[in-house]
């Protein structure tokens, strides 16, 4: 009951907190990507099944909350959280330069594979919004900060990850 | 170590079977199933972008769109620096504010426009800003597709777009900033020249195919033509910021300062066309 809990508040919590900045500082185009992010820490702290099933879920929400292709974000998110989890043992988590590039990695990857998928699915043209460009760096720089704090969260409610 | 890698495996298989859900998703995205599966989780995330949308009601942005609360105005200085009450005249001026819109749209719907609705926007995509908004308003409420959009500005009304889906509580609105959108327009002031006026998402709107012996001005002001019975006729546009002539130099073509500023979109009308 517990573990449901924590799991529905943080998908609540993360979603609200991506919403806002899309919605508040979305029109610049400077926003940076909390799910990922986030998706990213259950990943490789959890491992594959947690990050894409979270991705999933997650990236349904966005999508029918960002008007985008219902399904592409669910998938980038669920691959980021797989991805993350395969790597779940080559990285050291807990290391914030960890942290930072590999979020760098896969957010450079996410928005290489959501402008191609964008192309391919979408009907008409959409140019590439180029300030999304930036958005790696932003992931980058506030990946320590949002590991840090999912992980005071977890501890919050008692659900760390056990070491098996 | 086993249980790690039966762990990875079941999960490989279960991204697997994600990645196909994924693509039928996406490749059957204007089916009938696919849209009821987005209806449902629309209506998950509806009522925070409501919430977001009544937070930044009375944003700072919107100050030149809405005039109008002078006696709320008035009593900040009164309240000092006493933080509930600034609480309370905060959300008197959201109040007072979205009260001056919808008695804006109000008085459109009396003498313009009687099948007007008003709808708040309550999403939009950062990757696509200057493309689409969400909306609160769907086919319940009597909205259709290729219904147009308009929203107030300043004193009078101006073109927003058009509803390209309609879901039972909430629509999808494609901007006239779309680089698929394009509206039969004509210039106003001038000798009524035909053109028309397509996006390029950006803020910029470009008024195409104007003959090259135009008489067309900067400050001019665009309005819909009604042509084609797309939109309603006389709805401003923009005004002409600059002339120049087309990359294949065949005609002129005029670069528009949009009539609505799209980023602060936060109430609009929907002309239903349809009872």
């Amino acid at each position: 009951m517990k573990t449901a809990v924590f799991y529905l508040l943080t998908i609540v919590l993360v979603l609200w907190v991506q919403m806002a900045g899309d919605y508040f500082v979305g029109a610049s185009g400077f926003s940076g990507n909390t799910v990922l992010v986030v998706v990213l820490y259950f990943g490789l702290s959890r491992g594959p099944m947690t990050g894409e099933m979270l991705g999933l879920l997650w990236g349904l929400l966005i999508d029918a909350s960002s008007l985008g292709l219902l399904g592409l974000h669910a998938l980038l998110y669920a691959g980021a959280g797989y991805l993350a989890g395969m790597l779940r043992r080559q990285l050291d988590e807990k290391k914030a330069w960890t942290q930072a590039i590999f979020s760098i990695g896969v957010s450079l990857l996410y928005v290489l594979v959501y402008f191609i998928a964008d192309r391919i699915f979408s009907f008409g043209p959409h140019p590439v919004s180029w300030p999304m460009i930036a958005q790696p760096l932003i992931n980058g720089a506030m990946a320590p900060l949002f590991f840090w704090f999912m992980q005071q969260w977890s501890q919050l409610w008692d659900m760390l990850p056990q070491e098996r | 170590m086993d249980w790690e890698l039966y762990e990875q495996q079941r999960a490989t298989l279960v991204f697997i079977g994600v990645a196909f859900v994924c693509f039928l998703l996406l490749a059957f995205q204007r089916s009938s199933a696919v849209q009821h599966i987005k209806a449902f989780f629309v209506g998950c995330t509806f009522p925070t972008q409501r919430l977001f949308s009544q937070m930044t009601a009375a944003s700072p942005a919107e100050k030149n769109v809405v005039s109008a609360t002078p006696l709320v105005d008035s009593l900040v200085p009164s309240v000092g620096t006493v933080d509930m009450h600034a609480e309370q005249s905060r959300a008197l001026r959201v109040l007072a504010e979205e009260n001056a819109r919808l008695n804006e749209l109000l008085e459109l719907k009396r003498d313009r426009w009687p099948r007007l609705i008003s709808a708040h926007v309550v999403g939009r995509d950062p990757q696509k800003w200057f493309q689409e908004v969400l909306l609160d308003k769907g086919q319940e409420d009597g909205v259709h597709m290729e219904d147009p959009v308009i929203a107030m500005a300043g004193s009078r009304e101006a073109l927003v777009g058009r509803i390209v889906e309609a879901g039972t509580h909430s629509s999808r609105v494609m901007l006239i900033h779309d680089s698929l959108s394009s509206v039969a327009a004509v210039v106003s002031g001038s000798k009524g020249e035909d053109g028309v006026v397509e996006g390029s998402n950006s803020h910029d709107l470009y008024l195409r195919y104007l003959s090259r012996d135009s008489q067309v001005k900067i400050g001019d002001l665009v309005v819909t033509s009604g042509l084609g019975k797309m939109f309603p006729e006389g709805v401003p546009i923009g005004w002409v910021q600059e002339m120049g002539l087309d990359p294949r130099q065949l005609f002129l073509q005029a670069r528009l300062r949009p009539a609505i500023v799209s980023h602060p979109l936060r109430l609009v009308g929907i002309l239903v066309k349809h009872e």
